[in-house]
């Protein structure tokens, strides 16, 4: 059965906090969705033959989280689990870099979670989130694919003198994290090696389909949907 | 980095009986710290300003040639998305799979 879904944004399109109503409807029938005040909305007809991951679940595994944490070693405590966004190509963090990588409104997945990294007594402890930006598509054949496309750090803390260390650390450890994460993406794709896919597009939260609403955080799960 | 300065003051702070003299250095900084009794000092010397955020891109990726579908949503201006006062929106539909 189809379902109409429709994502009211309280912070902006794809970001924050949201609604969702999910309607089921018959083949062939109709469906309505009233209501919802919000800073940007997005209404999708969800055919039955819709397949979403979680992405936020499906990552937060212990055997994907120990792997995460061999990326920080010894320099960086991980202090959250893995959390998952949509964004827009524009919004990535290098994307000025090339912007002609990709179309501005292709949209990445990324993945990120929050690090501590300890100082000695003259400086503030650094906190901030180490992120990367899976791209995902279907090549040729309409198989699932995807690589990471890149990462990104940021943190508030370290100062006044110990941000040079920080940065030596987390620009040691954190590209070098791309072939984990790779790693666990080529993983998780290889589950559904065996399937051709036509359409793929991202839901965000959960994707859940259950009918009625739920509330979640387009900032910390997105899934991934594709129809064969 | 020249690090001599900080030869020179080590010794100082030595005969002075400072203790828990620590050296940490990065690519572009050098940090010595050390004690006596409730005195404290650190010395401190760079040749930049660290940026407390890094982004890159991967160099090794597919050629854009082998991907037939992104995700996306087809005509999305994320230019008029920022816009929040302004009411707009996109329709069409879904692209259909190659012909085999």
């Amino acid at each position: 059965m189809p379902t109409l879904s429709q994502y009211w944004f309280q912070n902006g399109f794809f970001q924050g906090p949201f609604d969702v109503w999910n309607q089921p409807y018959p083949d062939g029938g109709w469906a309505w969705i009233s209501g919802g005040s919000c800073a940007a909305t997005l209404a999708w007809n969800r055919p039955d033959s819709e397949q979403a991951i979680d992405v936020a679940s499906e990552l937060n595994t212990p055997g994907t989280l120990s792997q995460i944490d061999n990326i920080l070693g010894n320099s960086a405590n991980r202090t959250s689990g893995l959390m998952a966004a949509g964004v827009f190509w524009p919004n990535v963090p290098y994307y000025s870099q090339n912007p002609g990588a990709h179309n501005n409104s292709d949209m990445l997945i990324r993945v990120y979670f929050n690090f501590h990294i300890g100082t000695p007594w003259y400086c503030s402890d650094a906190n901030g989130d180490i992120d990367y930006y899976i791209f995902l598509y279907l090549d040729g054949s309409g198989h699932l694919q995807g690589y990471v496309d890149g990462w990104s750090y940021h943190y508030d803390g370290g100062g006044p003198f110990c941000t040079g260390s920080i940065n030596d650390a987390l620009n040691a450890g954190v590209p070098a994290g791309m072939s984990t994460v790779q790693t666990i993406l080529d993983q998780a794709l290889a589950l559904l090696s065996g399937s051709t896919f036509s359409t793929l597009y991202y839901l965000p939260g959960s994707g859940t389909k259950a009918p009625g609403d739920t509330s979640e955080n387009a900032d910390t799960d997105v899934a991934i949907a594709v129809l064969p | 980095m020249n690090t001599k300065l900080f030869e020179r003051v080590e010794a100082i702070l030595k005969e002075e009986h400072f203790t828990h003299i620590t050296k940490y250095s990065s690519t572009h900084s050098a940090t010595l710290s050390a004690d006596k009794g409730a005195e404290r000092l650190v010395l401190h010397v760079t040749d930049r300003d660290e940026m407390p955020q890094q982004a890159a891109a991967n160099q090794d990726v597919p050629a854009a040639s082998e991907i037939r579908v992104s995700a996306t949503l087809p005509g999305f201006r994320p230019e008029l998305a920022a816009q929040g006062a302004q009411r707009f929106g996109q329709g069409g539909a879904l692209r259909k799979p190659r012909r085999k």
